[in-house]
């Protein structure tokens, strides 16, 4: 008879993480891949690494930060795997607030229509830029941006600043300051 | 819409959250590891194959210069072989290193890169020119003379070639290493 083998610190450690993490992993996923099949691989993809990942984390940062670094390097490693000219096609943070999303779908609903303009932004992004702002709309503050990113805390705040000002630009919206 | 509106716009959007127990986990991890063996095997495998040719080679060419070439092409596939199994780590990063802030995860990513292309000369193309260059020679030695020099030094023009292709390449990745190390420094 098979028994199963007892959970390692390596398996409860990724049970902790699923459970606390588990839906921002899904919209991290999300920002780095559009179409419906490949997404579901590549979230596939961000556990397999989470797991595995897990046998070199001795607590150095937490395990949000841990988990956030993991799912935006699987992440960024499949843009540039990827050979579809869509995904090659993007632009640095100064030059996507020129770009006008000409997608827009006139059936969508408001709300609806509003998250396919932020991710059509987020996915103009050059990687680095990317992850800032997917980090920035689950309402981290720059320090936990920094931490996660590798970035100097000036470094985010300018990108925050950008990133407030593109998203106001593409949703006909003034931004409030916190 | 204010800021608070849009992230919660962006929280609120459904999320197709994954469940994988552990077993089936381990169960990828270990089908990877099977494909990433096969793969070393194959390639083990035409190095044998490639030694094997060679030797057949060596007994049917009574040519000392023919013989000479084969010798040095079973060395040269031999060098390259002991290398890809050197460098078999190296060609994935370790899962730990997912870990890292991304900016050294990136980082570290382009610099291996880097310098797996800008010393893939060494290791894929420079073990067997010596060899195949005689060995060829040789073997059109009786009827082509001095011809049969130029047109391996043909040959040795087109692994020139693509070590200049592949060092290309490898400063290109460097233009990004800068660039990435311009975003660590920070704006001005």
């Amino acid at each position: 008879m098979n028994t199963p083998d007892p959970p390692t610190t390596q398996d409860a450690q990724y049970q902790q993480a699923i459970d606390a993490f588990g839906p921002d992993i899904a919209r991290f996923v999300a920002g780095y891949e559009l179409e419906a099949s490949r997404r579901q691989e590549l979230l596939q993809d961000v556990h397999l690494s989470l797991w595995q990942s897990f046998t070199g984390f001795k607590g150095q940062c937490s395990l949000r930060t841990w988990v956030y670094r993991v799912a935006h390097n699987v992440g960024v490693n499949h843009i540039q795997r990827s050979m579809r000219s869509v995904e090659r096609n993007v632009l640095p943070l100064e030059d996507a607030e020129a770009v006008v999303d000409e997608a827009a779908d006139i059936r969508l609903t408001d709300r609806r229509l509003d998250l396919e303009r932020i991710l059509a932004v987020v996915h103009r992004l050059e990687p680095l830029d990317r992850e800032v702002m997917l980090l920035y709309l689950e309402d981290l503050d720059a320090a936990a941006i920094g931490e996660i990113t590798g970035l100097s805390p000036r470094n985010v705040a300018t990108k925050v600043h950008r990133i407030k000002a593109l998203l106001a630009s593409q949703l006909g919206a003034g931004s409030k300051s916190p | 819409m204010n800021e608070q509106d849009l992230k919660q716009l962006w929280k609120s959007q459904p999320a197709e959250t994954a469940a994988f127990s552990t077993s089936e986990l381990r169960a990828r991890a270990q089908a990877f590891q099977r494909r990433i063996a096969r793969r070393n095997l194959l390639e083990y495998a035409a190095g044998a194959v490639a030694i094997a040719g060679y030797c057949f080679h060596f007994w049917l060419h009574p040519s000392l210069l023919v013989r000479t070439g084969c010798v040095l092409v079973i060395l040269g596939v031999g060098v390259a072989l002991h290398q890809l199994h050197r460098r078999a780590g190296s060609r994935t990063p370790p899962p730990e290193n997912l870990g890292m802030s991304s900016l050294d995860f990136h980082r570290a990513e382009l610099v291996r890169q880097r310098d797996a292309l800008r010393d893939a000369w060494l290791w894929y193309v420079a073990p067997f020119v010596p060899g195949m260059t005689v060995f060829m020679w040789g073997v059109q030695m009786p009827q082509a003379g001095w011809r049969g020099l130029v047109t391996q030094l043909s040959v040795v023009a087109v692994a020139v070639g693509v070590v200049w292709l592949n060092r290309r390449a490898a400063k290109k990745l460097q233009v990004e290493i800068d660039a990435l190390d311009r975003q660590a420094a920070g704006p001005d």
